[in-house]
């Protein structure tokens, strides 16, 4: 699911701090974010918003990941309500349920492992591009200079 | 775009078939969930009528009567009959499910009724309790699984004490006991039993626990107001239909209340 492509230029040793960031904050964010799935991506749009201003190559890798939490949040959340009915007895326990929570468990340690991985090559300056996101990121972020 | 449309449209469709196929496998089986439920369900049920055991005698002599009863019920509406009936003496008048598919008749519930078909009213009542799953519902609502299974592993009396209380009191939510009535009713009509007979047993518990104010009446206490379920189950009767039949035998009927009257004695 990624790709490491050429950057438009080359990217400067702050960069590459700023933008690896963009992925060790929402490591961070995985210890509170775990049961509830808002958390990782509060984190995530906190620190994109913090580095609107920034350079291209920072913006770029903070847009992927933000774009990337976006679409997670959206099956974690499901899974997440879903939990909870179970829990106050308003569903219960099923073969569905047990499937989606293996799903949910097989795509976030997947993608826990890529984001591990991005955080290392982004911050050796690789630019690594994530399939789908990294294409959206590429149509959504410009290059201003 | 077009490029990132298509890459989402492959994260997408991917996402759905591996969900779809996830959700296709029998994992309740597979990671012995159902069994480990199963268990700790027909565990709870042993040991809480055991409890009840441990205040009233159980009358088996009236259980035949009460099994065609039940028999009856689920035949005609092709449900699995694996329903363990039991007849307590008690003159609390009272009927409720238990965990493991167990349905508990107090004596005086039997004898405070006029005809068998105002007890398979109560019975119908009952059994869609089971089949609906309310009972390990509820108790798991009120409990928690994990109170549940540490008081079946351990030998917690006390933790029992208030299952049971709980089991033979208020046990149901205001919509599961509706749920129950409704569908109970829908029993009653498909084994030809009239419907009738099962709401005019309720007004008349309702008239008896009103006028004289008596504590033992308890199915209804804990139950939704009489009134108000004899109105919504009135109005849920067919009124086209009139070819009923009693469920059992007068004489059958005759036999059980003579067995428990000499149980009294």
């Amino acid at each position: 699911m990624k790709t490491k492509e050429a950057f438009a230029y080359t990217p400067y040793e702050s960069e590459l701090e700023g933008a690896s960031n963009a992925y060790v904050i929402s490591l961070l964010a995985v210890v509170a974010g775990l049961p509830i799935p808002i958390f990782n991506l509060l984190a995530s749009i906190i620190f994109y918003f913090g580095t609107r201003k920034s350079t291209y190559f920072v913006r770029w890798h903070t847009t992927q990941f933000l774009l990337s939490q976006l679409f997670l949040f959206f099956f974690n959340s499901f899974g997440f309500w879903w939990s909870l009915s179970i829990f106050l007895q308003k569903n219960e326990l099923s073969n569905a349920y047990i499937g989606y929570l293996i799903f949910l468990i097989v795509v976030n340690i997947s993608e826990f492992i890529l984001t591990v991985y991005s955080a290392i090559q982004v911050r050796k300056g690789v630019h690594v591009q994530w399939y789908f996101f990294g294409t959206l990121t590429q149509q959504l972020v410009k290059n201003k200079s | 775009m077009s490029k990132a449309i298509v890459q989402g449209f492959i994260v997408l469709a991917t996402f759905a078939i591996a969900i779809f196929c996830l959700t296709q496998i029998n994992w309740m089986k597979m990671l012995h969930v159902e069994s480990s439920l199963q268990k700790l369900e027909e565990s709870l049920g042993d040991r809480v009528f055991n409890s009840l055991r441990l205040d009233a005698d159980e009358i088996h002599g009236a259980n035949a009567a009460l099994d065609s009863m039940l028999h009856k019920l689920c035949e005609a509406n092709n449900l699995e009959n694996t329903i363990e009936l039991h007849v307590l003496h008690s003159d609390e008048v009272n009927a409720f499910a238990l965990p493991g598919n167990k349905m508990v008749f107090y004596s005086a519930l039997i004898t405070e009724a006029e005809n068998a078909d105002e007890v398979a009213g109560v019975m119908a009542h009952e059994l869609a309790h089971i089949k609906q799953n309310h009972v390990m519902k509820s108790l798991v609502q009120q409990f928690g699984l994990q109170f549940l299974f540490s008081a079946v592993s351990g030998n917690a009396a006390e933790a029992f004490s208030s299952v049971t209380q709980f089991l033979s009191t208020n046990a149901f939510s205001r919509d599961m006991e509706k749920e129950a009535d409704l569908i109970g009713l829908a029993y009653l009509e498909k084994a030809k039993v009239n419907p009738a007979a099962f709401v005019n047993f309720m007004v008349k518990l309702d008239s008896i626990q009103k006028e004289e104010g008596l504590s033992l009446y308890s199915w209804l206490s804990t139950h939704p107001d009489g009134i108000d379920r004899s109105e919504y189950l009135s109005e849920k009767i067919n009124p086209d239909k009139s070819h009923y039949e009693s469920i059992i035998s007068e004489e059958t009927w005759s036999d059980m209340i003579a067995r428990l009257n000499e149980f009294e004695k």
